[in-house]
């Protein structure tokens, strides 16, 4: 560990040395005019090739008048919204609709004030922040790629169709969900949080002191000792449970199609299922 | 009148007092024109005067934000000639679209570049986010401009949703239908959501009644969504994208500054 952070050190420092700290006169720059401004208008030239192109090739879509009294199957939503409709399959809407995109938005919002490590500013620096880089990578695919689902894959009923398969054909769903009790639901939420959130920290401790100073295992505590302090308790908790709602998606996803679980946590009283 | 010749005329015009009461200085290529190009235009002067070569490269910034304004230009002129043609009442909104495929000259180009465009702008304003954050960019003292920049996030997927009603054809009605039906889900102020039965939420007053003005989408719902997106959007994202713009001038590009302790 200390090897490596040293020769990342020097790197870092080489890579700033490459671009020092800038003066007025320095030939680091150039002038806004005419430089920058041959970017932005071949910027705006491009766009305008490419939407006018667009526009005279592929008519927008016009379907006929709108009829509230016939409704198409399936009925999708814009495509910018249709990776929250297929999480419709696996939530009920005041999840997929409402909570889960606030917290998409709250969560975005809170990186900057979450994300501590300094290292990276103004350059594309993968190796001084592997976690940050991984979480919003797998985040946007995982984004795109519900809406590659939704938009391509799903046909009459939000059933799976290949591109290839023809609509008319008409599928059915036989799967028989089943909801978990309350007492199971409620402990196996409460487990995911807690373990989720205590078994990183505990690791280290109970771990750690126990194995030989250079394996892997070693290392791997080491980091995620370093972590939680690095964050402290509250950014720690913060983020650990962004990060578990995240990857809570996919686990009831799994849930739904590998155990027909419907929901987790069922409460008809107040209509909260989860 | 020796000098009368035309030789002269540029000259004689460039030096006359209606051109120097317009244009402040020459436009030979020296350093001090072009710096005055900069802080002489009202429209120019929110950038910087030099910029680094570093930060200035494509491959570093992807010119996705400068993409995503001209878009929201693009879309903010041709929408205002979309008016022109367009009302937004259940009996004629469906059959305006129709002049526009076949009636109004150039009104088929038209209205695609606005609705292309519009898809254009969510993507690259996804784009835009992704490559700010992968150089870091919004690391201090850029947090607030990140927030900034979600918002107007926000704000286009709000726009591009409410632009999708006013085609008024089935494609439009029943998206809207599904995106307005998750608002009855809302906590507490939908009234399918949890916990909204215990403060008497219904059909009739809950927050998506409040967005489609009635039980379904319909005429309400049209001049809601056509409002909202021809005036109220517009007007607050033009002002978050003045905040936004002000704040990268304030902090400087990221891709200016060295990578700090």
């Amino acid at each position: 560990m200390a090897t490596t952070e040293k020769s990342g050190k020097t790197e870092q420092a080489a890579r700033r040395a490459a671009r020092s700290v800038p003066t007025a006169s320095s030939e680091r720059f150039e002038l806004t005019w005419p430089y920058f401004m041959y970017t932005i208008v071949i910027c705006f030239l491009l766009t305008t090739i490419v939407l006018w192109v667009w526009s005279m090739v592929a008519p927008a879509p016009l379907e006929p008048i709108a009829d509230p009294n016939r409704t198409p199957n399936p009925s999708k939503a814009p495509w910018y919204f249709v990776g929250l409709q297929e999480l419709l399959v696996y939530f009920d809407p005041w999840i997929a609709g409402v909570a889960l995109p606030g917290l998409i938005l709250g969560g975005l919002m809170a990186i900057p004030y979450i994300d501590k490590n300094t290292h990276g500013i103004g350059e594309y620096n993968y190796k001084d922040r592997k976690f940050a880089v991984w979480v919003f990578s797998l985040g946007t695919v995982f984004w795109f790629l519900l809406i590659i689902i939704g938009y391509f894959f799903r046909g009459p009923s939000w059933q799976w169709y290949w591109p290839w398969e023809n609509w008319e054909i008409h599928k059915e769903s036989h799967v028989v969900t089943h909801s978990w009790s309350l007492l199971g639901g409620s402990l196996f939420l409460i487990g995911y949080t807690a373990v989720g959130l205590i078994i990183p920290v505990l690791i280290p401790y109970l771990i750690g002191p126990r194995v030989k100073p250079a394996s892997w295992i070693k290392k791997f505590c080491d980091a995620l000792q370093e972590f939680y302090e690095k964050r402290g308790a509250t950014i720690y908790t913060i983020e650990m449970l962004l990060l578990l709602t995240m990857l809570g998606i996919p686990v009831k996803m799994i849930l739904r199609l590998y155990f027909n679980v419907k929901y987790i946590l069922e409460i008809p009283a107040i209509n909260l299922n989860i | 009148m020796a000098n009368l010749s035309l030789k002269n005329v540029p000259q004689a015009i460039v030096e006359s007092q209606i051109w120097k009461s317009i244009f402040r200085h020459g436009y030979t290529m020296n350093r001090r024109n072009r710096l005055l190009a900069i802080t002489n235009n009202v429209f120019y002067h929110i950038l910087p005067t030099k910029i680094s070569k570093y930060g200035v490269r494509m491959r570093f910034h992807w010119g996705a934000g400068i993409i995503t304004f001209y878009l929201f230009l693009i879309l903010t002129f041709t929408g205002v000639l979309l008016m022109f043609y367009y009302v937004p009442t259940v009996p004629r909104a469906y059959y305006d679209m129709k002049d526009l495929q076949h009636v109004v000259p150039f009104g088929n180009i038209l209205r695609n570049m606005h609705r292309y465009g519009a898809h254009a702008m969510v993507f690259m304003v996804m784009v835009h986010m992704a490559r700010t954050f992968y150089t870091s960019s919004y690391k201090p003292p850029r947090e607030f401009n990140w927030v900034v920049g979600v918002i107007l996030l926000n704000f286009t997927f709000l726009l591009s949703f409410s632009g999708y009603l006013l085609p008024w054809d089935q494609l439009a009605i029943w998206a809207v239908t599904v995106g307005t039906n998750m608002a009855r889900a809302t906590p507490l102020i939908g009234h399918e959501g949890p916990f909204a039965n215990l403060i008497g939420m219904k059909v009739n007053n809950d927050i998506r009644f409040a967005l489609l003005g009635g039980t379904t989408v319909g005429s309400a719902t049209l001049l809601r969504f056509y409002v909202l997106h021809c005036i109220g959007f517009p007007i607050i994202l033009t002002i978050f994208i003045v905040v936004h713009f002000w704040r990268v001038r304030r902090d400087g590009f990221s891709g200016d500054v060295p990578v700090r302790e």
